[in-house]
């Protein structure tokens, strides 16, 4: 409880970057309070699962924040700037890796939604549906991992992941559209309509 | 696709949102169109519905908390800010807890403890209240204008205590018989005394013309008023027992117990100066012929001051020397006591007299043991008066110097130095002829002049003041008895005013409130 002083938590983002860039610590605290755990859990979706990537990756990003405050335009949302150097910092980890996936992989030639119930038997049997949901993921192309999880992992509205992503809404909305209906198709096998989902 | 066909895209969370049927003509063209069929389109709502759904189940990893350590390191270090606000946020956080019911937060319960500390003083003291306690002061103060009893009862006490004074005939004759005076009621005697101490054994009187104070050389310069002037000009000159007021003996008599006894002994020669020219005759009547009160020690240094001027005047005017020489010359004489007796005592209580009364006795005992100690090694002051006056016809050189000594001659050994010239008609060992003519005045202003008496020593001087207070009021049937002894007999009495029924020792008829009573005796 904070009675006197300045009250951080009702600060904005943006007046919170603007006092880091005055050297107040607590401004800090309170904007890491804020973003570290959604930064940390966007570079472990991005980053295929690393929890050690991901957190060296979260403290290189806030590292940035602290030693580069200025490098921020207080006229553009921080959460969208801030989520487009954590996308760029995960593209320049798919280049370094080089494990970019094509687009075009899939798993159709390998998983058939078919009425091959071996297959569907040993997914099953692998695991649960969100393990393959995140395998399904990591099998996408890079745009629409990115737009997939800020969407749907990140909450993020369409229009700030259009600017985050900078494209159009049109884009965005296009890219989730045919990655749902793509993971619809890939993970049919569990069949979705037999778990009488209500809606 | 391009970026304009993306922007036909419709929002694909609300276009799952909603069963086929539901959307509009475009929205259900567009979903033939991408999907195929509708049932395509159920298919990928339910599948969607299921993948947020699961989405949501989605475990979260926390940062660990290392790396915030890490990075508030790597934060810029700066001067620490807002240490007094930590503080107190500190103690907000400990008063009022967030989390906590408010019955359980500390700011609360210590709330209601003052509560029931503040309810318990009221009920245990139910009177003390800010309004009673202001009524109380005003009552107070109301009594106290109104006349509170206590000081009423104290204001009648002392009013009867003056009336005892003043009023009762009975008590009046009581106090006739008291002995001593300064304890009477209405008379506050102020008895003064003065003792003319005199130089100490071997004395040296030696004045530098040059160099010598101000007040000794007016004494050298200034004309000895003739022996029918010094009555006259007695009062103005200091006579510590005339002289001076009661306020002004009480003064000098603590100098005197301070030590500082150089004032009072310059008084006292001036003095003993002064009366010495009617010495012989004892008819030194000490007090102001025209206002019957004693000149003030204002009037005796204004006095002194005109002598002062005048002899400036002298020494520009060589023709007005020796118009106040004093053939008789100046005697030297010692004022063994002195006192005074105010009958101005109205209005004073008795125990604020017998405090003053004490208070000088006890300085007069003071001065008695000083005299005392001091007159064993005194002697009798010779007055040595030297007149000069410069030769008229050649205003030069020669210059009379006339030295008397009076009083004790015996033995008087003078000199001058330098030497005067050996055919002056000067004895020593003898009493100094007159006159003595200086040939050489440089040379006699330019050298001192000292005498040497030896004389036999003086006893120490006592004397004993017996009073009787007036019968009834307006009655003057008052006396003052004087009686001296030691010293050297025969002993003279002198009172001023003279009182009706004179006495050399004794002043009757003295009336209350009219006559102050001052006196002196001398002893030669």
């Amino acid at each position: 409880m904070r009675l006197f002083g300045k009250q951080y938590t009702e600060h904005s983002d943006e007046k919170l970057m603007q006092m880091i860039a005055e050297g107040d610590q607590q401004a800090f605290t309170e904007l890491y309070e804020r973003y570290s755990t959604r930064l940390l859990n966007y570079f472990y979706r991005m980053l295929w699962k690393d929890r050690e990537k991901a957190e060296d990756f979260m403290q290189e990003l806030f590292t940035k924040i602290i030693h580069k405050p200025h490098q921020y335009n207080p006229e553009r949302p921080f959460k969208t700037w801030v989520y487009s150097v954590a996308n760029n910092m995960c593209k320049n980890e798919y280049r370094r890796a080089e494990i970019r996936k094509p687009t075009s992989y899939t798993l159709d030639e390998g998983i058939q939604v078919s009425d091959n119930g071996v297959d569907v038997s040993r997914k099953i049997d692998a695991g649960t549906f969100n393990e393959r949901l995140m395998e399904e993921l990591e099998l996408l192309d890079e745009k629409k991992k990115e737009t997939f999880i800020l969407r749907y992992v990140q909450d993020l509205p369409i229009k700030e992941i259009a600017e985050m992503l900078d494209c159009s809404e049109g884009t965005v909305k296009s890219r989730l559209f045919y990655t749902v209906k793509h993971l619809s198709d890939k993970l049919k096998v569990f069949d979705p309509a037999q778990k009488e989902l209500k809606l | 696709m391009s970026d304009k066909e993306y922007n036909n895209v419709p929002d694909i969370d609300v276009l799952l949102s909603k069963p086929f049927a539901e959307l509009d003509k475009d929205e259900q063209q567009w979903v033939l169109e991408t999907m195929g069929s509708e049932e395509a389109f159920e298919d990928l709502r339910l599948n969607h519905a299921y993948m947020m759904e699961q989405l949501d189940d989605l475990p979260v990893i926390q940062p660990r908390k290392e790396t915030h350590a890490a990075l508030l390191a790597e934060f810029p270090q700066k001067e620490r800010r807002g240490g007094f606000i930590l503080w107190m946020n500190s103690l907000a956080t400990f008063l009022v807890p967030p989390g906590k019911p408010v019955y359980r937060k500390p700011a609360f319960q210590m709330a209601i403890a003052c509560l029931l500390l503040i309810g318990f003083v009221w009920i245990a003291n139910p009177g003390a209240t800010p309004e009673n306690d202001l009524l109380a002061s005003a009552n107070d103060l109301q009594q106290e204008l109104e006349g509170a009893p206590a000081f009423v009862d104290k204001v009648e006490l002392d009013y009867e205590l003056l009336a005892d004074n003043y009023v009762t005939e009975e008590e009046e004759l009581a106090d006739a018989e008291r002995p001593v005076a300064p304890v009477d009621d209405e008379q506050e005697v102020l008895p003064l005394i003065a003792f003319d101490a005199g130089p100490p054994a071997n004395t040296f009187m030696a004045y530098e013309a040059e160099n010598e104070p101000a007040e000794i050389t007016a004494a050298i310069e200034e004309e000895v008023a003739p022996a029918d002037d010094v009555a006259n000009n007695f009062l103005p000159e200091v006579s510590p027992g005339t002289g001076l007021s009661s306020g002004d003996y009480r003064a000098n008599l603590e100098d005197l117990e301070a030590g500082d006894r150089v004032a009072m002994e310059e008084v006292l020669d001036e003095s003993t100066t002064a009366t010495n020219s009617n010495s012989n005759n004892g008819d030194n009547v000490v007090m102001d012929p025209n206002t019957r009160v004693p000149a003030t020690t204002d009037d005796k240094f204004a006095d002194l001051a005109d002598n002062r001027v005048g002899n400036d005047a002298y020494k520009d005017e060589p023709a007005k020397l020796g118009e106040v020489k004093n053939d008789g010359g100046v005697e030297t004489s010692e004022v063994i006591a002195a006192n005074e007796v105010e009958m101005d005592g109205k209005k004073r209580n008795d125990m604020l007299l017998k405090e003053k009364a004490k208070e000088q006795q006890d300085a007069l005992a003071a001065k008695q043991e000083l005299e005392g100690r001091e007159s064993e090694n005194s002697r009798l002051e010779d007055a040595i008066a030297v007149e000069r006056e410069r030769d008229k016809v050649n205003n030069v050189t020669n210059e009379t110097v006339t030295g008397t000594s009076t009083g004790n001659t015996e033995n008087n050994n003078l000199a001058f130095s330098p030497q005067f010239d050996a055919d002056l008609d000067f004895v020593q060992n003898d009493t100094m002829p007159s006159p003595l003519v200086m040939p050489d005045s440089a040379m006699f202003l330019g050298g001192t002049f000292t005498e040497s008496p030896s004389v036999t020593p003086l006893q120490n001087g006592v004397y004993t003041i017996t009073a009787t207070d007036v019968s009834t009021a307006g009655t003057a049937d008052g006396t003052v008895t004087i009686n001296a002894n030691g010293s050297v007999a025969p002993y003279t009495y002198h009172w001023s005013p003279t009182p009706p029924a004179p006495t050399n020792k004794k002043g009757r008829s003295l009336a209350k409130d009219k006559d102050m009573m001052k006196f002196f005796f001398t002893a030669l």
